[in-house]
């Protein structure tokens, strides 16, 4: 860009550039009616600075904005599929826990109890649904012979959401009446009747 | 408030609104401003150092940016000289890797004498005696019209986009003759016939009046080489 020294004073002269902008730049040693390339204008070059720091400013928000994208992600992935939800306790000698996410997939299955833990030696139904988890189990506790058919079995649902409760129990009594086996479903908060000593309830 | 402090701050609020006070403000400030220079140079400056050039330069920075809030005039002043030559230094050494055209083998010949001088110094000089002469007479006729050169460089648009309302304005005057012949004859923006014409804010124009007029007595006759430098605005093209 040229530009025609229109003004010069002690301390600075007055530009015209070819877009007809006027400015006010360091005066070096100019003249009136010189043409310069390349002056030292006022306030351009803080503005270059305050370009670069709002460029800086753009990319550093835009990471913590794909940072917090990923972070709110994670959180919602790790609630949907780790985060326990519900707990569906099939009470049998067995004794197995079923832990399930927020989608009704079973994490993990535990037992307090020997049997139990035997049991899921010989069983993995990790990202299963709970009632096909149940069916697979209780299929597994009759071949065993932990529980006979015949015998009734209580399946004890806990969980804060009572649409859940009613989605559970639904699909539980559906997918289990196939069995041979009596099944009550139950929330957590009543009372668990005590295993008697056949291991049958 | 002693009464120096409170005398530099008269001086640097009057500087502001006056482009003579301004100039004598930097006249007798000269001692500090070559101090400040000397101290960032290590030497003390010459009168043909661009450094002087540029702390002055910071200097007058510093007395239109200058507010209370600021604290002590000379203190902002002296920061102002630094971050200045701080800035001229980092651009001089982005362009350490060129030659210059100063530069010698032996102390008698310089590279730029070396090269053939495809241009005519005499036709130069006498381009920039003409360009002189129009400036000195568009500055002669914006007195006329209560306008200073630091006034249309303050009132130049800063925004890209206003700077193209404005030039549509004045491309729209160009190609009226006669809405230019009633500006020279009433010695007023006719901004309304303007922002109609142009099909622009009205709004827009009238914050940049007084970079109008300078423009727009460019456009009229008698500024033929400076009509050439802004060519491509009033064409409508772009500028490379």
């Amino acid at each position: 860009m040229k530009y025609i020294v229109m003004e010069c004073h002690e301390g600075y002269a007055v530009l015209m550039d070819e877009e007809s902008s006027f400015v006010h730049a360091a005066n070096l040693h100019y003249e009136v009616g010189q043409t310069v390339t390349d002056p030292v204008i006022m306030g351009s070059e803080k503005e270059q600075t305050v370009n670069r720091n709002n460029i800086v400013m753009k990319r550093i928000a835009a990471a913590a904005a794909c940072a917090i994208l990923i972070c709110a992600g994670g959180v919602h992935y790790y609630s949907m599929n780790y985060k326990t939800h519900s707990t569906i306790m099939i009470s049998s000698e067995a004794e197995i826990s079923m832990i399930l996410n927020k989608k009704g997939e079973v994490i993990s299955l535990e037992s307090s109890s020997q049997k139990g833990k035997e049991l899921l030696k010989e069983y993995n139904g990790k990202s299963k649904d709970s009632s096909t988890v149940a069916n697979e189990l209780l299929e597994l506790e009759i071949s065993k012979g932990i529980i006979s058919n015949g015998d009734t079995v209580e399946l004890f649902i806990s969980t804060d959401d009572p649409s859940d409760y009613n989605k559970y129990s639904d699909e539980l009594k559906k997918n289990l009446s196939e069995l041979d086996i009596k099944v009550n479903v139950k929330e957590k908060s009543a009372a668990i009747p005590a295993i008697k000593e056949t291991g049958r309830l | 408030m002693d009464p120096n402090t409170h005398q530099i701050l008269s001086r640097v609020y009057a500087a502001q609104k006056d482009s003579h006070a301004a100039d004598e403000l930097i006249a007798s400030y000269m001692p500090f401003i070559r101090s400040e220079t000397a101290k960032f140079l290590k030497r003390p400056p010459d009168s043909s150092d661009d450094e002087l050039s540029i702390a002055m330069f910071a200097f007058y920075e510093a007395i239109r940016g200058y507010s209370r809030l600021r604290g002590s005039f000379l203190n902002f002043a002296s920061l102002q000289i630094k971050s200045r030559l701080i800035d001229y230094y980092r651009k001089e050494k982005r362009n350490m890797g060129q030659i210059s055209l100063d530069a010698s083998d032996d102390e008698k010949t310089e590279l730029i004498d070396t090269i053939r001088d495809e241009h005519d110094e005499y036709a130069e000089n006498e381009l920039r005696e003409a360009t002189k002469q129009e400036i000195e007479e568009l500055s002669a006729q914006m007195q006329d019209f209560g306008v200073s050169m630091n006034d249309v460089a303050d009132n130049s648009p800063r925004q890209r986009r206003t700077l193209e309302v404005c030039q549509k304005a004045v491309r729209y005057a160009r190609n009226n003759p006669e809405l230019l012949k009633d500006f020279l004859r009433t010695k007023k923006v006719p901004i309304a016939k303007l922002a109609e014409g142009a099909e622009v804010e009205r709004k827009s124009l009238e914050r940049h009046r007084r970079y109008l007029v300078a423009v727009l007595l460019i456009c009229t006759n008698g500024y033929e080489i400076m009509r050439g430098h802004i060519m491509q605005v009033l064409k409508g093209g772009e500028v490379s």
